[in-house]
């Protein structure tokens, strides 16, 4: 398959030339697959937020070259422009950049960046509004009359509303309850299998990227860790660990089941694959009897 | 029995109104009819979806919201009494979910001196407890560090010695740990931990993360204004149809333990962690 | 990294100027900088340069540091340099074409201007550099309550003062990333007019502004739990004491300026 970006050698210092220079990328290389959904998993200050800016071009790596579509990104301003439009990057917190009288125009902000003819700008509005489960009452009201989860989901719009192939969210359920972490979720998958795009996931839940990922990527100290399908990368629980992320629950109780010498597959991260694995096991024995 | 108790809302009722135009106005019920007892030396987790009232069920807690009908009393103290409203923040502190916006000073001991100063306790005296304060949460050695260059978590953590150097009774934290990262949660919650079972602190928790209410000695889930649910970590998280129709989680561990008791397996699902979860399975497989 | 920034540019140190009680900084800060402009005679000026010097050695800031504070006003320096030397007349022609006079006086003017403005500006980021902006909000704070007395509310300008200090780098940091937040949604914040330029930046003002609100909010609740209610009453742990040390300063310094007032009386003047 194609990758849609390539990363080469990437490397990234703060502050270079002061004291308190600091390596945040050393050396990274990844490609990412069209159409795939990738979860990006690490603590604070591995190096994953660096990295996803360096994606759409806000970040200059100091070294180290980033190819969309096996372009360098950084060869030229258009293609830099190009990069920001390919690459949407919704961070975190993203409602607090809502800024227009009405949410129709806030989402209707980046499209119009991209000096769109306005008949094509209303259409992804709508469109985008759609994914995000806004209603058309919604649309004409101040962002700042939204509730909490509201805001949220037309900040998201927003960024949607720029159709990119690649599309990464960084940490899009933080501060919420659990009931709008599942609707953002819900939402992110599935507009990823309706548009086929390319997803970047970026959270420090290894629950919430088992639940809607294909594959994940896991940094530490500003390396790629591990990279893979989420079913290998999860199953080396212990090396997970001893970087320090937590290991979803359920995976725990089947790694103390183990312990106690009841072996199952290594692939249990989610309450219903936990269940399903109990479940078949019970009825299997059951039938023996 | 005569439990001491520290916090009591008695019938509390409280609605924001909210003015569409000039004419029409519209009351949103936030408290209706709320009852609650907060005995001293407590941990209790408060639960809820957004919206369902435990924001300002802690803003009641130390009269930074007042009741429209009923009363909240701290320590039999009535917090509509205005004349009395230092003596109650001085036995009520709160910690917000921003740790950056409860931060006052531009250097880590300065902040932490703040309330008592703010109190009037003689100088020597505060010296002694902001540096016994920043001890206790484990932020001594960055008492002359800016707040701007700490982590979520460590900003948390001298926004919690900065109230115990007011040496209140009781401490309400409103999300202390939504923003912040694994990490920086596993520091707030150990320092919580530190408060109660060290410094005999009241703590009232609110929170979305069930891993952080099994802690509790207590657990309420509130939903509508109103309290749905109140008991010890294991009889709340049982309820597990009735929690997750509130649009909340149950820890992982119960919900497979529940979830396999719903298919017709005899396990117990009265439990709260990996360990006893993989006890009850463990169990439930040896049977034969 | 954002993360860096200091407030101010306090720089850590225990030296005797770090030590010394900040109102008595102040003061003495304030009496060296009018002292500056009191030389008018070579000795004087050269006793200036002495103490400047001087302090700077005391001050454990890095020499590096002090010359960086020197070097936003290079310009001004050289400029008013260049000024002085052209068009101040008096004492002895040394060069003349067409408009341009070079005169003994021109020279020492520009001489002289340059000095005393280097002098200035090292001697008050020496005050900076050597007392945190707690420390200095507070002294100030005490030096002016006697203002009190005419209604000035005195605490609750110093209490704006730390908070604003202490909201800074905050926002600093929040202006950042909501303009990378624009940027990725194609917002173009260095191309175009003025106008434009100024249109592009409402996407940054207007979620800025409305945080701010906010945490203004949060910052008065968080304020209100810490039983803050205003200047009366309060204590501080930091207490301001004038040491015996701090005196003899103030001596010196009295000393030093008597001096140079001195210098300046028996010596030719040369501006």
């Amino acid at each position: 398959m194609a990758a849609v970006i390539s990363v080469k050698n990437l490397t990234y210092e703060y502050n270079v030339g002061t004291p308190s220079c600091s390596v945040a990328l050393d050396n990274v290389s990844l490609d990412i697959e069209k159409g795939d959904f990738i979860g990006l998993i690490g603590h604070t200050g591995s190096g994953k937020s660096t990295l996803v800016q360096h994606l759409n071009g806000l970040i200059k790596p100091t070294k180290g070259t980033v190819y969309l579509n096996g372009n360098d990104i950084h060869s030229d301003k258009k293609a830099t422009r190009e990069a920001r439009f390919k690459v949407g990057l919704c961070f975190q917190y993203p409602e607090y950049q809502l800024f227009e009288e009405t949410v129709a125009k806030d989402i209707a902000f980046g499209p119009r960046n991209m000096k769109l003819p306005e008949n094509e700008i209303t259409s992804r509005v709508v469109k985008a509004a759609m994914y995000v489960g806004l209603k058309k009452e919604h649309m004409e009201k101040s962002p700042f009359d939204l509730s909490g989860g509201e805001k949220r989901r037309a900040a998201i719009a927003g960024v949607m509303a720029m159709e990119p192939e690649v599309l990464i969210f960084d940490e899009p359920t933080a501060g919420l309850d659990p009931k709008g972490r599942d609707v953002i979720l819900s939402l992110v998958k599935n507009y990823q299998t309706q548009t086929g795009c390319t997803v970047i996931l970026v959270s420090h839940s290894m629950e919430d990227i088992a639940r809607v990922a294909d594959k994940v990527i896991v940094m530490n100290k500003g390396r790629v860790e591990m990279y893979g399908d989420v079913k290998t990368v999860y199953a080396d629980c212990d090396r997970l660990s001893a970087i320090g992320l937590n290991v979803p629950q359920v995976t725990k109780v089947f790694s103390l089941l183990k312990e106690k010498g009841l072996e199952f597959s290594d692939d249990v991260y989610t309450v219903e694959q936990g269940f399903n694995v109990l479940s078949e096991y019970l009825k299997r024995r059951d039938l023996n009897d | 029995m005569n439990k001491d108790i520290l916090i009591k809302f008695n019938n509390v009722t409280f609605a924001y109104t909210s003015y569409e135009d000039e004419e029409e106005s519209v009351n949103t019920p936030v408290l209706t009819d709320f009852s609650l007892e907060i005995p001293r030396g407590q941990f209790i987790a408060v639960l809820g979806h957004n919206g369902s009232g435990k924001s300002t069920a802690a803003k009641m807690m130390n009269a930074l919201l007042v009741p429209q009908s009923g009363s909240v009393t701290v320590d039999g103290i009535p917090t509509s009494d205005e004349s009395r409203i230092i003596d109650i923040r001085r036995k009520v502190g709160m910690v917000f979910q921003n740790p950056d916006n409860q931060l006052v000073a531009t250097i880590v001991e300065d902040d932490v001196a703040f309330g008592p100063e703010n109190l009037g306790v003689p100088p020597e005296e505060i010296r002694v407890r902001v540096d016994n304060a920043l001890k206790a949460v484990g932020m001594y050695e960055f008492k002359d560090r800016e707040p701007h260059k700490l982590s979520g978590g460590q900003k948390q953590r001298v926004a919690i010695a900065g109230i115990i150097t007011m040496q209140t009774d009781c401490i309400v934290m409103d999300e202390p740990t939504a923003m912040l990262d694994p990490r920086g949660r596993k520091e707030v919650m150990d320092t919580i931990k530190m408060l109660c079972d060290e410094l005999g602190i009241t703590v009232v928790l609110i929170t979305h993360y069930m891993d952080e209410a099994v802690k509790a000695d207590r657990v309420v889930v509130m939903n509508d204004g109103k309290i749905c649910l109140d008991g010890a970590p294991r009889e709340v998280f049982s309820n597990v149809e009735l929690i997750k129709s509130l649009g909340l989680d149950v820890p992982q561990a119960t919900e497979l333990a529940y979830r396999l008791n719903k298919a017709g397996f005899d396990i117990d699902f009265n439990v709260l962690d990996e360990e006893e979860c993989a006890g009850a399975i463990f169990s439930l497989l040896e049977v034969k | 990294m954002i993360k860096d920034i200091t407030i101010g540019q306090y720089f850590l140190g225990n030296s005797f100027l770090h030590r010394m009680d900040a109102r008595m900084k102040i003061i003495l800060t304030f009496a060296l900088i009018i002292a500056i402009f009191v030389c008018k005679s070579i000795p004087s000026l050269l006793l200036m340069v002495a103490i400047t010097v001087f302090l700077v050695a005391v001050s454990s800031v890095p020499f590096k540091m002090v010359l960086k504070s020197i070097k936003p006003i290079a310009i001004i320096v050289v400029f008013t340099g260049i000024l002085n030397l052209f068009y101040v007349t008096g004492g002895k022609t040394l060069f003349e074409w067409s408009f341009i006079h070079i005169t003994t006086k021109g020279i020492f003017t520009a001489v002289f201007m340059a000095v005393r403005i280097i002098c200035l500006v090292v001697i008050s980021s020496l005050l900076t550099y050597t007392t945190t902006p707690t420390m200095l909000t507070d002294a100030i704070e005490r030096l002016l309550s006697p203002l009190k007395v005419f209604k000035i509310p005195v605490h609750t300008l110093a209490m704006m003062m730390t908070l604003a200090l202490r909201f800074i780098p905050t926002l600093i940091e929040e202006i950042d990333r909501i303009s990378n937040a624009q940027k990725a949604r194609g917002a173009d914040l260095d191309s175009g007019g003025l106008i434009e330029k100024v249109k592009a930046l409402i996407p940054i003002i207007v979620p800025l502004f409305v945080s701010s609100i906010r945490r203004a909010y949060e910052l008065a609740d968080a304020m209100d739990c810490r039983c803050y209610v205003g200047g009366d009453g309060r204590t501080r742990m930091k207490q301001m004491k004038l040491k015996g040390s701090d005196f003899v300063s103030l001596l010196v310094t009295a000393v030093l300026i008597a001096g140079l007032i001195l210098l300046n009386h028996y010596f030719t003047k040369v501006i």
